[in-house]
C-alpha cells in the first residue's frame, strides 16, 4: 500500500457500533484499492476534544498522508485547520457536510429515516396514540432525524407527547448511559405512552433497561435507528418493534469510492455531496433476510495512530 | 418488455416532470425495455380515480411493470395490489404507504437545507429572510421543511411561517409565485433574502420584485435547476438555483426497474435515494448542461396499442 489516509473517528472503539461500522467500511474499500486507512480516536464527549481534532488534523498534514476524513459534529468546527490541510494538497472527505469547503461529503437522508420510522410505528398504533421521542446531542444528523420524526408524526393521527428539541427530552452523551434522564423524566410526566422512539438504537438501549426497572416496557411500542446487532436482538425477542437499519458500513464504503475516484482515478472534487444509502426498518417480518454489518464488509482491525 | 409509466402532467406543461420521463425512457431503452406512457393530469379532480383506471389497463395489456409517481402516499393503493396480485412488479416515484416492490426517494429536506446555507452564506448573520411554501405535496413540504431548518441552523432570521396560505404558492405555477410574493412584500417592508420554494415562484417573484420596484434589495435562492431559473443566475436576477438533476431522477427509477426484470433481483420494499444534485450559482453556471442535453430525449410513446 503506497498511500496513506487518515481519519479522526469520533468515538473510541467499541462505544457506538454504527461508528465503527462506518470506519470498517471506510477501510474496507479503501484496502481494496490498495490504501492504507490510519485512525486516530478523538471521542467528542470529552474536554479538550476540539483540540485534540485540530492536533490530529496537523499532524497528518506533517506526516504527508494522502487525504483526512473527518466526522462532522459541529458544521462550523475546523474550518482553519481543513482549510489549511487542502492548502498543503492534501484533500479533506467528511461524513456529513460542514459549513466550509472540502473536496466530498457523505451525507445522510437523516430526515426521510426520520418520516419512514415514524410511520411504520404509525402502522402498529391506533389513533389517538400518544408517542414520545428522546432526541439526541443535536448533531447535524440527529437534528434531522428528529425533525423526519417529529414531522411525520405530526402529520399522523396519532399525539405528539413531549418536544425531543428540548434538551431535559435528549440523550446528550449519545450512549445508552445518557439515555436514563430523559427516559425517567418522560415516565415521571406522563401516566401512558403508547409509542416510544429513542432518536438511535444506543439510546433505545439505555431507555429500555429504565422502562423495564419501572416496570412499564409492555406498555408502549419502541422502534430506533441504527439497525445495530443489539437492536436487532431486541427486534427478535420482541422487546422492541423495529430498528432503522441506516447501513452504517455501507455509509463509509460511499465515502471510501468517493476516495478512490479521487486518490486512485485522479478525478477532481470541489464540496461534491453524495448520499449514503437510504437502508430499511428491521422487523419481525423481515429479520430473516437482515445481514449483519460485520458481514458485509470486511471487519480488518483498524490501525491507531500515524 | 413492456412497462407503464402513469404520468402526472401532460407533455409539455412542466419541463421538469418532461425530463423524468425521457430519464426514465433512456435508462430502460439502455436495457431493451420499452416505456409506454399513459398521462393522468393530476390537477383535475378526478385524478385518483383515472389514475387507477390507467393501472387497469396496463393490467389488461399484461405489461411486464408500472412505474407511478405518488402525489398522495395513500393512493391508488386498491389497483397497485390489484396489479401485484397478478404478478406485475411496481415501482414508485417517492414512497407510498401501501406496499410495492421498490421505491425512489428524494433528499428534498437537504436540498432545503443546503439551499438556505448557501443564502446564509452570502448575508451577514441574523439578516432577515422569507419563504414562500408550496401546494401540499410530500416533495414540496419536505423541500420547505429543509429550508425553514437550514434557515434556523444558520442563524438567519426567518421573518414569515411559509406554511400559512398567505405566503404559499399552491397552484405551483409562475403565477402563484407572483402573487405570494406581492403579500410577502407588502407584509415586510425589508429583506435581505427569500427563498421562493422552486423556480417557477421564483419567476413569479420576479416579476413582484420588479413591480413593487424593490429590485437589488434582497439575494435569492430556489431549487429545480430548470433552464430559465439558470438564466436568471447568469443574469444575476437569482444567486442560485439548486439543479436536483431531474434526468438523474428518472434514470434511477429505471435502475429499480433493470434489476428486477434484467437482473432477476427479488425486490420487496427496496428503497432507494436520487441523486443529490447541486447548486448552480454565478460561479458555476457555465458548466450547467440543460436537461435535455443529459437525455436523448425521444418522443415518449403515449398509449398501450
Amino acid at each position: 500500500m503506497n498511500q496513506r489516509v487518515l481519519y479522526i473517528n469520533p468515538l473510541p472503539l467499541d462505544a457506538n457500533p454504527a461508528i465503527d461500522a462506518i470506519a470498517y467500511g471506510l477501510q474496507h474499500v479503501l484496502h481494496a484499492a490498495g490504501i492504507e486507512l490510519r485512525v486516530i480516536f478523538a471521542d467528542f464527549r470529552e474536554r479538550g476534544v476540539h483540540r485534540h481534532c485540530q492536533e490530529a488534523i496537523e499532524a497528518g498534514v506533517a506526516a504527508k498522508v494522502a487525504a483526512i476524513v473527518l466526522y462532522v459534529l459541529d458544521p462550523s468546527a475546523f474550518r482553519e485547520p481543513v482549510a489549511q490541510a487542502r492548502a498543503a494538497g492534501i484533500p479533506v472527505f467528511t461524513f456529513v457536510r460542514p459549513h466550509y469547503p472540502v473536496d466530498a461529503s457523505v451525507i445522510y437522508p437523516n430526515f426521510n429515516h426520520g418520516v419512514f420510522m415514524a410511520e411504520y410505528l404509525l402502522s402498529l398504533l391506533p389513533a389517538g396514540s400518544g408517542v414520545c421521542v428522546i432526541g439526541g446531542p443535536n448533531t447535524v444528523d440527529d437534528a434531522e432525524e428528529v425533525a423526519g420524526l417529529v414531522f411525520g408524526l405530526k402529520r399522523s393521527n396519532c399525539k405528539l407527547l413531549n418536544d425531543p428539541e428540548n434538551p431535559r427530552y435528549c440523550n446528550l452523551l449519545d450512549a445508552a448511559a445518557g439515555a436514563r434522564e430523559p427516559t425517567l423524566q418522560l415516565l415521571a410526566e406522563l401516566p401512558r405512552i403508547d409509542g416510544l422512539v429513542p432518536y438511535n438504537d444506543e439510546t433505545m438501549l439505555g431507555a429500555l433497561q429504565c422502562l423495564e426497572e419501572a416496570g412499564r416496557v409492555k406498555e408502549m411500542k419502541i422502534i430506533s435507528r441504527n439497525g445495530s446487532p443489539a437492536a436487532v436482538q431486541a427486534v427478535r425477542e420482541g422487546r422492541i418493534a423495529g430498528t432503522w437499519d441506516l447501513d452504517a458500513s455501507g455509509i463509509g464504503t460511499t465515502l471510501g469510492e468517493v476516495m478512490v475516484r479521487h486518490l486512485k482515478g485522479g478525478e477532481q472534487f470541489e464540496e461534491f455531496v453524495t448520499m449514503s444509502p437510504v437502508g430499511q426498518m428491521i422487523t419481525l417480518a423481515n429479520l430473516d433476510r437482515w445481514r449483519p454489518w460485520a458481514e458485509r464488509v470486511r471487519w480488518t482491525p483498524l490501525t491507531g495512530g500515524l | 418488455m413492456r412497462t407503464l409509466y402513469v404520468n402526472v402532467l401532460p407533455y409539455g406543461a412542466h419541463p421538469g416532470i418532461d425530463a423524468l420521463a425521457h430519464g426514465l425512457d433512456h435508462r430502460l431503452r439502455q436495457a431493451g425495455i420499452e416505456l409506454r406512457v399513459l398521462t393522468v393530469d393530476v390537477r383535475e379532480p378526478d385524478w385518483i380515480e383515472k389514475q387507477a383506471q390507467a393501472i387497469q389497463q396496463g393490467i389488461a395489456a399484461h405489461v411486464d411493470a408500472l412505474i407511478v409517481y405518488v402525489l398522495d402516499p395513500t393512493q391508488p393503493a386498491a389497483a397497485i395490489a390489484a396489479a401485484q396480485e397478478r404478478g406485475i412488479p411496481v415501482f414508485t416515484l417517492e414512497r407510498p404507504r401501501y406496499p410495492v416492490n421498490a421505491s425512489l426517494v428524494y433528499p428534498n429536506f437537504n436540498h432545503g437545507v443546503y439551499m438556505a446555507e448557501y443564502l446564509a452564506s452570502l448575508l451577514p448573520p441574523a439578516a432577515q429572510v422569507a419563504v414562500i411554501g408550496g401546494p401540499e405535496v410530500i416533495d414540496d413540504i419536505e423541500l420547505v421543511l429543509g429550508i425553514v431548518h437550514g434557515v434556523k441552523q444558520s442563524g438567519l432570521t426567518l421573518l414569515n411561517d411559509p406554511f400559512i396560505a398567505r405566503y404559499r404558492n399552491v397552484e405551483d405555477v409562475a403565477e402563484g409565485g407572483q402573487e405570494a410574493a406581492h403579500r410577502i412584500l407588502a407584509d415586510f417592508p425589508h429583506l435581505d433574502g427569500l427563498i421562493p420554494f422552486n423556480d417557477e415562484t421564483m419567476l413569479g417573484t420576479l416579476v413582484a420584485i420588479e413591480e413593487a420596484g424593490r429590485t437589488g434589495e434582497m439575494k435569492l435562492v430556489s431549487r429545480n435547476g430548470s433552464p430559465k431559473a439558470v438564466e436568471a443566475v447568469k443574469a444575476g436576477r437569482s444567486q442560485g438555483t439548486w439543479d436536483i438533476d431531474i434526468t438523474g431522477i428518472g434514470a434511477a427509477a429505471g435502475e429499480l426497474v433493470v434489476r428486477a426484470l434484467i437482473g432477476r433481483e427479488i425486490l420487496q420494499g427496496e428503497l432507494a435515494i436520487a441523486a443529490l444534485g447541486r447548486l448552480i450559482t454565478a460561479e458555476n453556471a457555465h458548466t450547467y448542461r440543460p436537461w435535455s442535453e443529459r437525455v436523448p430525449h425521444t418522443p415518449l410513446q403515449e398509449g398501450l396499442h
